[in-house]
């Protein structure tokens, strides 16, 4: 008999809708209601054929053999305790106690711990150590919000379902008039689907929203008699439009996204959206909100934070305090340096991610493990490969949405061939490290399995002759 | 093909703005012509039809531009009897029978039907000629034939010959040292120069002044170093703009915009029908305001948000609202509206002049049965409306 599970949470975006309904049946999933498209395909891809269902080494003549959980977790261990300078980078998705757990191994190894916020909300996390992050939850969006501003932002794309839960169609307590009552103003260099929606697209030129940034708040200063007559490709008219929307507005709401984190100024353009924010303060109320990009992206980041007091790119290689400097201990940084010794990709897939100079330097130098439920192009570069539950899907766990409010998930389906989740996996690994360290396996820098495979490294194609 | 298949025919074609039904006999055509830009999915054509001809469609969509190949009302050309009845009632002008190319109105030019009788007057004694009522009407209908000027289009009329005003402009020669800042500042004014001469140097001449020009604006006259300018001008006693405003009472709905707006209260309207509009915004899901949209009267509107600082959980904003002293009482809301019982129309009188024969009388009953939409119907993609008591 098919069953229906109700109240399921989506581990793809940061939105972590938490009503979605999927129907079951023996252990398969049939039919998934509510969800975007994304989602949809989330849950499908768990029962369909051809899952990994075990760990799996790469042999030296590149093809891949199953080995056992015991065996992967060595191979994990060992390069963990061998190496100088491990890096463990991912964690946008998994769950809670999975990232709490690889904190607790991260630390006993010695290894810097980064996730996807390094090359992604990692520059909002330093514009929000400068600035500050006048924030607030999605319901406070959806119940008072007037004005809703999404810039450098596509949910119709990235978010799917944001507009509709929270940040354009819902009708809310003070509200009540949905889509109709608010203003949405979207700004971005491309006519987006987003902007579609959008009451005011602000057509910005790719990489000057500092400047659109200054000339709104030259105008909550009270200068727009100075401001040009174009910014960033934007007539003055407009800009004074849209800042007398901003003015009127009761409660008015910015949504941010990769237009600021990943165009010029990077952290810049979000320390000028926060003092913007902070200048509207004087006038009305208005918030500002990271459309954070995976499902608990914003996880690593608060817990730990409770475990190590920084975010992201957290360096424990002194064993006895922590030390975090982006740029200096993010991922792609040591990559590009050459500065890791062994890998571990977790719940992300800096193979097909990364920039494609600082991946060779991990994928095809150094010892690497992926950590993930499928086949992604870090696991095809990896020298093991260890598939674990699917979080909302095959495992439940705590998950923070966009906004830092935890969202209790739940498990549909058990997991796949009895794999184990990620919090089982890496406490598995801390204790072999912990058995290893008894019987005298010591740091040297060298590892046992470790070969290099130049067949796979990316290298330029010569143009035929 | 059997003879009895091949007349009368039917069709329907869509043209532009235009659907066209036709009834084809073996000489005569007959043709009931829709201009879909004009319909506004009222659906009184529906309501009268003798024929039960008419049914009404995506009545919002449709007007808000979301569904382009498709008219708000739908006729079958084979069930209509091409009577006019329609054309008669339509309050918006958007029907037409034709009978062989021609606009033809047997029933109207037989006396066997009414029409509209309303009142839709401006008192040009009172009318100043302003521009408020041409701003307001959401029909167009309000034909202000007064001059173009100046404020309106670069090229228009001068303004002061706006004024029906005497100037005098009057130069003191004795004063005047002909240093032609005048004639610089103004169009107005020119200086006549006695050419310079070595024989006799010193500067000469008179000012000429073109009345047409003149905007008695006294420029010249404030800025003359020697103060030999004097401008005057006298305004006749109710002196108003040339040219008049009316009402064109082919497109007039009789919405009474322009009558609430006038700010000399020079506007009579009477509408033509009777009756009451009653939102229950309780009901109204609130972020769809298609009536909004649709209303061919500008009658419903959203009502503002309450600040803050009167911000309770009582206090909250009604979700929609009507504005009743706008309302025609037309029904297009209650066509569009998606959700029930929102918004109740009932009318109870019809002003008509001329035969008021039995099939107005049933007509007009029709008319007067008090309607709420449904959200349900019977027919997919056709309008039902709920019958009330």
């Amino acid at each position: 008999m098919p069953e229906v599970i109700k109240n399921v949470a989506c581990p793809y975006c940061g939105a972590c809708c938490d009503d979605l309904e999927v129907t079951v049946e023996d252990g398969k999933i049939l039919e998934v209601k509510n969800a975007c498209i994304i989602g949809t395909e989330i849950y499908h891809h768990a029962s369909r054929e051809g899952r990994v269902g075990s760990p799996r080494m790469r042999q030296p003549d590149g093809t891949y053999k199953d080995i056992t959980y015991d065996e992967a977790i060595d191979y994990t261990a060992r390069m963990l305790i061998k190496a100088k300078k491990p890096l463990i980078y991912g964690f946008g998705s998994t769950n809670c106690e999975g990232q709490a757990a690889a904190g607790r191994v991260a630390e006993e190894a010695g290894a810097v711990l980064d996730n996807c916020a390094s090359i992604c909300h990692g520059s909002s996390f330093l514009a929000i150590f400068d600035t500050g992050y006048p924030s607030c939850t999605l319901g406070e969006v959806k119940n008072r919000a007037d004005v809703v501003i999404y810039w450098g932002s596509n949910p119709a794309h990235a978010h799917p379902r944001h507009m509709s839960r929270y940040g354009v169609f819902p009708r809310g307590f003070f509200t009540n008039k949905g889509h109709r009552g608010r203003k949405v103003i979207c700004v971005d260099p491309r006519y987006t689907d987003t902007a579609r929606c959008a009451d005011y697209f602000l057509q910005v030129k790719q990489g000057h929203d500092y400047d659109l940034f200054d000339a709104f708040r030259m105008v909550m200063h009270g200068y727009a008699d100075d401001v040009p007559e174009i910014v960033a490709g934007v007539p003055k008219e407009k800009i004074l439009e849209v800042c007398d929307i901003i003015k009127k507005g009761r409660y008015v709401h910015i949504f941010f996204g990769m237009g600021l984190c990943h165009s010029d100024g990077r952290n810049h353009n979000i320390d000028i959206a926060i003092n913007l924010v902070r200048d509207i303060n004087e006038v009305t109320k208005c918030t500002i909100m990271a459309m954070r990009g995976h499902y608990n992206i914003a996880g690593p980041g608060v817990v730990w934070s409770w475990q190590f007091g920084f975010p992201y790119c957290i360096d424990l290689s002194k064993g006895s305090h922590a030390h975090m400097n982006p740029g200096e201990t993010s991922s792609v940084d040591l990559a590009n340096r050459g500065e890791v010794d062994a890998f571990i990709n977790i719940g992300t897939d800096a193979g097909a991610h990364f920039p494609i100079r600082a991946f060779e330097k991990l994928g095809s130098h150094i010892p690497m493990v992926t950590i993930d439920p499928s086949v992604n192009m870090a696991a095809t570069v990896s020298d093991v490969h260890i598939p674990v539950a699917i979080v909302g899907v095959e495992t439940g766990g705590i998950c923070y949405r966009m906004d830092n409010v935890p969202i209790q998930y739940r498990a549909v389906v058990p997991p796949y061939n009895g794999i184990l989740t990620d919090e089982e996996l890496f406490n598995r690994i801390l204790n072999r490290m912990l058995e290893l360290k008894e019987q005298g396996i010591e740091c040297d820098g060298k590892w046992e399995y470790a070969k290099a495979i130049p067949s796979l490294i990316p290298v330029k194609l010569e143009p035929e002759a | 093909m059997a003879m009895s298949t091949m007349y009368p025919k039917y069709s329907t074609k869509m043209e532009n703005d235009t659907v066209i039904m036709e009834q084809r006999l073996l000489k005569k055509v007959s043709h009931l012509v829709l201009n879909t830009t004009k319909c506004t999915g009222c659906g009184i054509c529906s309501e009268v039809c003798p024929k039960e001809a008419i049914v009404l469609g995506l009545v919002g969509a449709v007007r808000r531009g979301a569904v382009k190949d498709e008219a708000a009302i739908s006729v079958d050309p084979a069930k209509c009897s091409y009577c006019g009845v329609c054309t008669i009632l339509c309050p918006f002008d958007a029907l037409e029978v034709r009978v062989d190319g021609e606009p033809s109105l047997p029933i109207k030019e037989q006396e066997g039907f009414p029409e509209y009788d309303f009142t839709a007057e401006i008192d040009e004694n009172k009318c100043v000629r302003c521009t408020t009522c041409s701003e307001a009407c959401p029909r167009d209908a309000i034909v202000r034939d007064i001059p173009v000027y100046e404020g309106e289009v670069a090229d228009g009329a001068k303004r002061q010959t706006a004024l029906d005003a005497e100037t005098t402009l009057v130069v003191d020669k004795e004063k005047c040292n002909v240093c032609g800042i005048c004639a610089s500042l103004c169009p107005a004014l020119k200086i006549k120069r006695i050419p310079f001469t070595a024989e006799k140097v010193g500067s000469a001449g008179e000012v000429v002044w073109d009345k047409s020009l003149c905007d008695a604006c006294q420029v010249c006259a404030t800025a003359c170093p020697e103060h030999a300018i004097a401008v005057e001008r006298v305004v006749k006693e109710g002196s108003k703009l040339a040219g008049k405003v009316t009402i064109d009472k082919e497109t007039c709905v009789t919405c009474s915009w322009c009558e609430k707006v006038c700010p000399e209260e020079a506007v009579t309207i009477k509408k033509f029908f009777d009756g009451e509009i009653v939102f229950n915004a309780d009901k109204c899901p609130g972020g769809c305001s298609t009536c909004v949209d649709i209303c061919p009267c500008n009658a419903i509107y959203l009502p503002s948000p309450v600040p803050a600082l009167q911000l309770k959980k009582d206090s909250i904003e009604p979700t929609i609202a009507v504005n009743a002293d706008l309302c025609i009482l037309c029904g297009a809301c209650v066509n569009a509206c998606p959700s029930e019982d929102v918004i109740t129309i009932r009318r109870s009188g019809i002003h008509v002049k001329g035969p008021e024969t039995d099939l107005f009388k049933s007509i007009a009953a029709k008319l007067c049965i008090p309607r709420s939409s449904k959200i349900r119907e019977d027919t997919f993609g056709q309008v039902e409306l709920k019958p009330l008591e």
